[in-house]
């Protein structure tokens, strides 16, 4: 690899899941970064502008939803892509993540995880370009 | 099937016309049906008074006979006859003492015998029988007539007879002519009727079709709409009522939603750890054995957490949906709180914690289901240990209360901050902020705890404070003591005794 592995923020209040989200992400060549809720995820974001977001909706303090109106709304992170992970699986909070321009992916828990890496690579490549 | 009579507008105004229009028109009916006897008696007795007035004047000529003399001529019969038509409209035929017809109005028969079907009664007045009488004629000539035949005395004997006849078209032209006015004053004032109980109508009517348009939306499943209230009172009472019961439902289908999105995320989040734990180590776990020894145990707690959670989530439906009815019998507190203790005793151990019992009265007992009340006192002592730091200690207290029991669980935990308090019944709902599984509960523990007491007619509360631990208090209904013991047996020496 040439170029410096890509920063991926995994916001998830669930330790295991996130956890595991880590080490996989860094079996593939990334370089994550973790937060374990909404506030410490948003101050994460400023403080290492990461290439990517993963971003669980349900959050202890400031949910997934106001996490991606703050990014999208701060012209230094409203270019990061978020692939949003919810649990609840239910058509509005599906429509809801349309209405961020900054969503570039959704996926409803149980997720696989090489679902979700092969989207990160994908969406990473499309930034690359 | 909506028959004719269904709505409420051909309702009001089948009313209003039987109630005023009906009457009005058997008014008109019976007002020109005594017109019509009035007119006719009344002519019958014209008639009658001009036959006998003719009889006095012409019976003394008739005695003379033909041709009269002089005096009697003025009042002769031909004079007689015509002068009358000329001032009246009713025909006259007089006859002589033989039955000779000697003068008519109309110029018919005269000098001939009296036609007795053309002019009936008039011989049976000659012969003296018979009164002066109107009567209807059924088949004279085409048209209704009334006559009269007045016999014409002349000194004690008849010298011939009157006959005046009238017919009854004037009459019946006059009644009829009246009877339609009526009916058409009667048939515009239902027109008015109707349109008034249309309008009237309306101010019943146009509520209830608004309250059905809307209610019809409600029905349709948009709950947040609400109806119009308006209109008579019973009419806006009724829409008042059913914005009510919207109301509910709507609260009803909020919590509904909530609940299945609750237990949606709450079955889905341990599924997503699961697969990603046996993911991961399918992927990595031969490179990297620390993999298994890490995420095999957890992979078994968190698949024994979800079973837990969907048994209990069955229990909750089970507990909600009213079917269940605590199945109430004496039970005697002391053994089943032991029970309880008991069966935590290893993992209390374990964890370094103690739980102990005590009863105020060893024969204190409360009415409830056996089974239920073991599942409430495991799901509080098992929440207690989970919350209490090694060393600390769990107590179960239970003591009579004005009929009632009183049962505690207090532990010595870290206690639960206040603003969560009113809230630790509720499914799902955690007082940990992040991170929770790791303590194993499944959110729904203490909303099951609180449907089984309060299904037994009991009540559940908490206090706490921050570091001094929490207590629960479940307040149940009481029983009669439960005998301890069989009585001691009395000592043999007081067998005989008297």
């Amino acid at each position: 690899m040439t170029h410096t592995p890509a920063t991926i923020l995994v916001v998830e209040d669930q330790e295991e899941i996130n956890d595991l989200l880590q080490y996989n992400l860094g079996r593939a060549g990334y370089r994550p970064l973790a937060a374990y809720d909404g506030r410490a995820g948003l101050a994460a974001a400023r403080e290492h502008r990461p290439d990517l977001v993963l971003l669980d909706v349900m959050l202890p303090g400031i949910d997934g939803w106001e996490i991606c109106r703050a990014l999208s709304a701060d012209p230094a992170l409203c270019h990061i892509p978020v692939i949003i992970f919810t649990a609840k699986g239910s058509r509005e909070d599906f429509d809801h993540g349309h209405r961020f321009a900054n969503v570039a992916g959704y996926f409803i828990k149980p997720y696989a995880t090489s679902d979700v890496l092969l989207h990160v690579d994908r969406v990473l490549a499309d930034r690359r370009r | 099937m909506p028959g004719p009579m269904r709505s409420i507008r051909r309702r009001l105004i089948a009313g209003s016309l039987l109630i005023v229009g009906l009457p009005l028109l058997v008014f008109v009916l019976v007002a020109s049906s005594v017109l019509w006897r009035f007119y006719r008696q009344q002519l019958g007795a014209d008639v009658t008074a001009q036959a006998r007035l003719m009889a006095d004047l012409v019976a003394p000529a008739l005695a003379a006979g033909s041709p009269p003399p002089d005096a009697a001529r003025t009042y002769g019969p031909e004079y007689v006859a015509g002068h009358w038509q000329r001032r009246s409209a009713s025909r006259v035929t007089i006859a002589d003492a033989r039955g000779i017809v000697r003068a008519s109005s109309v110029g018919e028969g005269v000098g001939a015998p009296i036609d007795d079907a053309r002019r009936p009664g008039m011989r049976d007045a000659l012969s003296g029988r018979g009164n002066a009488t109107a009567w209807r004629s059924p088949n004279f000539a085409y048209e209704d007539t009334l006559y009269a035949n007045a016999p014409a005395w002349h000194e004690g004997r008849i010298t011939g007879v009157v006959r005046v006849a009238q017919t009854l078209t004037a009459i019946q032209q006059r009644v009829a002519r009246l009877r339609s006015t009526l009916l058409l004053v009667v048939a515009l004032y239902a027109a008015v009727i109707v349109a008034l109980t249309l309008v009237f109508a309306r101010t019943i009517v146009r509520p209830v079709e608004r309250l059905q348009a809307d209610a019809h939306r409600i029905a349709s499943g948009d709950l947040s709409h609400r109806v119009a209230v308006g209109g008579p009172a019973e009419i806006s009472e009724l829409a008042a009522t059913l914005n009510r019961m919207t109301s509910r439902l709507e609260l009803l289908e909020g919590l509904r939603r909530r609940y299945v999105s609750d237990v949606s995320h709450e079955l889905r989040t341990p599924l997503t750890a699961i697969r990603s734990m046996a993911e991961t180590i399918l992927q990595y776990g031969d490179g990297d054995p620390g993999l298994r020894e890490r995420y095999l145990p957890r992979i078994l707690t968190q698949t024994d957490r979800l079973a837990r959670m969907v048994t209990q989530l069955l229990d909750l439906a089970h507990i909600e949906s009213g079917n269940y009815v605590p199945s109430l019998a004496p039970l005697a507190l002391g053994e089943l709180l032991d029970e309880v203790a008991l069966t935590h005793a290893a993992r209390a151990a374990e964890l370094g914690v103690a739980v102990e019992t005590s009863v105020s009265d060893p024969r204190l007992a409360v009415r409830g289901d056996r089974d239920r009340l073991v599942q409430v006192f495991m799901n509080l002592v098992d929440n207690a240990l989970r919350y209490t730091p090694r060393g600390g200690s769990v107590r179960l207290d239970a003591v009579a209360a004005r009929g009632r029991v009183e049962v505690t669980v207090a532990d010595t935990g870290r206690g639960v901050p206040a603003e969560h308090l009113p809230h630790l019944f509720e499914r799902f709902y955690r007082v940990e902020t992040a991170r929770s599984p790791q303590a194993g509960g499944t959110g729904l523990g203490l909303a099951i705890v609180r449907q089984i007491v309060e299904a037994h007619g009991g009540h559940i509360r908490v206090d706490s404070a921050p570091g001094g631990g929490t207590t629960f208090t479940i307040e149940l209904p009481g029983a009669e003591p439960a005998p301890l013991a069989p009585p001691e047996p009395r000592p043999a020496s007081e067998e005989g005794a008297p």
